[in-house]
């Protein structure tokens, strides 16, 4: 019942997400020409969040909670994700208990040259416990208020992309010819995130320009970026 | 009596905290949403996801559809590639300097002049010029850049637009027979000079070819034929001014002797023949564009290489589209910076 309920709240907020978006693509609002296009699909994502765990945190020295897979969805204007975690007790290491984590991408931003998005989490759910409603209660208030703390030990995600700050062109110094070399500096920055179809774009602003003139040619064989 | 309504206030207080429970109690949850229902809603989503590509197709999206798939997609406007592909080769052309030096040039001959009835040669010259050093400047003009099947084509108009030299000018004359000695005699005069170059158009025409190289795209040049420039040297007034003076710094009847060189002629046409300077095809470079795919990543000390395996390139009218699938191999540990 509970899953049929998340199912259905998880669907209407895809809906109300994907409304949205129409709303602003039929304004004219959703401008993606001109912007350079990241599409990374769920599997990919999927492979890359797990490629981090599990990752470990221990709960006010009382419960230990193992975030071990996680499974991202991006439709309907949402990048969410969900952590499969097992939470035991510090002190009796065999009453544990199957933990939904649920959340999403959030701050997409550009960081020493790497894509990067912050893992946050907002609600969980018990899905089994070897120890009964009663100490699932105690479970809840104590993950609840520390969730947070489980959000921190989640690394933040990065997109496999290389995103370079300038193009550099060699020079060339032959016979008479002198060609200095020079470099176009590249301004790129995160415009907007939308997680549709089982992908999540991410589009970047991008302008190139002016081209600077380096002092002296650089050696010949310096090429390419 | 007093028993009676302390009765009566227990009965009071807890009907009134009856009534504020199920005030505050939190309402019973809804039924669960039924097979259908929650078909019915995944039928709304997909419906409205179709309803949106529409839309971002209409919006200027036009090539999304095709592009190849892949766990990492990339698109990369034409617009921005095309601002690129200006700005680094009008940026390689802008102030590419051509410079010549040592050159000289080198003209003979004799001057025969109408004695009574028949023509004598009254002389020889040799004219010399030493061009210690002439630098042109190129200066490029708005590139055509034009988008095709897996490559671009680029033609830029450059001129020769400005230069500057200096030269030795030596005029040796050699009087010949005694009455030419005797009015002339030998000359040997040497002048400094300077000039500029005459401004010339030229056109750069070739292609990049556009592909895959692994985790990016790369622009590669194509350019068949070297661009060939030649300059002509200008030689300024005052260069003008120096052969003058050889001239006219003779005596009257020399003067009019050496005018029959004419100098200005000689010197013109020696120059005009300008001098070639051939711009080699590899001062244009390959070009990187910005976005492409990493082939490691480090998470949290463990550093994962990213086996790339590219699905396809697409050179669309309004994107270049480049796919390609990425899986992780084995994790070491990250070195230590």
């Amino acid at each position: 019942m509970t899953l049929a309920r998340s199912t259905a709240a998880f669907r209407r907020a895809q809906i109300e997400g994907l409304e949205a978006l129409i709303a602003r693509a039929e304004k004219g609002e959703l401008v993606t020409a001109d912007q350079i296009a990241i599409g990374i699909s769920e599997d990919a994502v999927k492979t890359l969040l797990n490629a981090s765990l599990p990752r470990e945190v221990v709960v006010k020295d009382r419960l230990r909670v193992r975030v071990e897979s996680a499974e991202p969805f991006f439709r309907g204007n949402r990048a969410a994700l969900l952590f499969r975690a097992k939470a035991s007790s510090v002190g009796m290491p065999t009453a544990s208990a199957t933990l939904e984590l649920g959340g999403g991408l959030e701050q997409f931003r550009f960081e020493d040259g790497k894509l990067l998005a912050k893992v946050s989490l907002g609600h969980f759910t018990v899905l089994e416990s070897s120890i009964g409603d009663l100490a699932s209660n105690a479970l809840d208030s104590l993950v609840r208020p520390n969730i947070a703390m489980i959000q921190d030990a989640i690394p933040a995600v990065e997109v496999p992309v290389e995103i370079a700050q300038s193009i550099k062109i060699g020079g060339l110094t032959e016979g008479a010819v002198v060609a200095k070399p020079g470099a176009l500096p590249l301004e790129i920055a995160v415009s907007q995130v939308v997680p549709v179809n089982q992908r999540l774009w991410v589009l970047l602003k991008a302008k190139a320009g002016p081209w600077q003139t380096a002092a002296s040619p650089a050696p010949e064989t310096v090429a390419a970026p | 009596m007093k028993r009676i309504a302390l009765v009566a206030f227990l009965l009071l207080a807890i009907a009134a905290g009856v009534v504020a429970y199920l005030r505050t109690r939190p309402s019973p949850l809804p039924p669960p949403p039924t097979e259908a229902e929650l078909q019915a809603l995944l039928e709304r989503r997909d419906a409205l996801q179709k309803q949106l590509t529409e839309l971002v197709v209409v919006n200027g999206e036009k090539s999304v559809a095709k592009a190849p798939r892949g766990g990492v997609m990339i698109g990369i406007p034409t617009t921005f590639t095309r601002s690129i592909l200006e700005q680094v080769v009008t940026g390689l052309f802008s102030e590419m300097t051509l410079t010549l030096k040592n050159l000289k040039v080198h003209k003979e001959g004799q001057v025969r002049v109408r004695m009574l009835v028949s023509k004598r040669t009254v002389g020889k010259f040799v004219l010399d010029v030493k061009i210690h050093q002439v630098q042109g400047i190129l200066r490029p003009g708005k590139p055509d850049v034009v988008f095709g099947r897996n490559r671009v084509s680029v033609g830029l108009p450059v001129r020769l637009a400005t230069g500057t030299g200096n030269a030795d000018l030596r005029l040796q004359w050699d009087s010949k027979g005694l009455a030419a000695n005797m009015v002339c005699g030998d000359v040997d005069v040497t002048k400094a000079v300077t000039g500029g170059v005459v401004p010339q158009d030229y056109r750069l025409g070739g292609a990049f070819k556009i592909a895959s190289s692994g985790s990016s795209v790369i622009l590669s040049p194509d350019f068949p034929e070297e661009l060939k420039v030649r300059i002509f040297v200008d030689p300024s007034e005052q260069a003008w001014q120096a052969v003058d003076e050889v001239v006219n710094a003779q005596r009257a009847g020399c003067e009019k002797t050496l005018d029959k060189i004419d100098m200005r002629k000689v010197l013109g046409n020696i120059l005009g023949r300008g001098f070639n300077v051939k711009i080699p095809q590899k001062v244009i470079k390959p070009v990187r564009l910005p976005a492409g795919l990493k082939q490691s990543l480090e998470i949290q000390g463990l550093k994962l290489a990213l086996l790339v395996k590219p699905t396809g390139l697409l050179v669309a009218g309004d994107r270049l589209w480049y796919g390609a699938d990425i899986v992780l191999e084995p994790a070491k540990k990250a070195a230590k910076q």
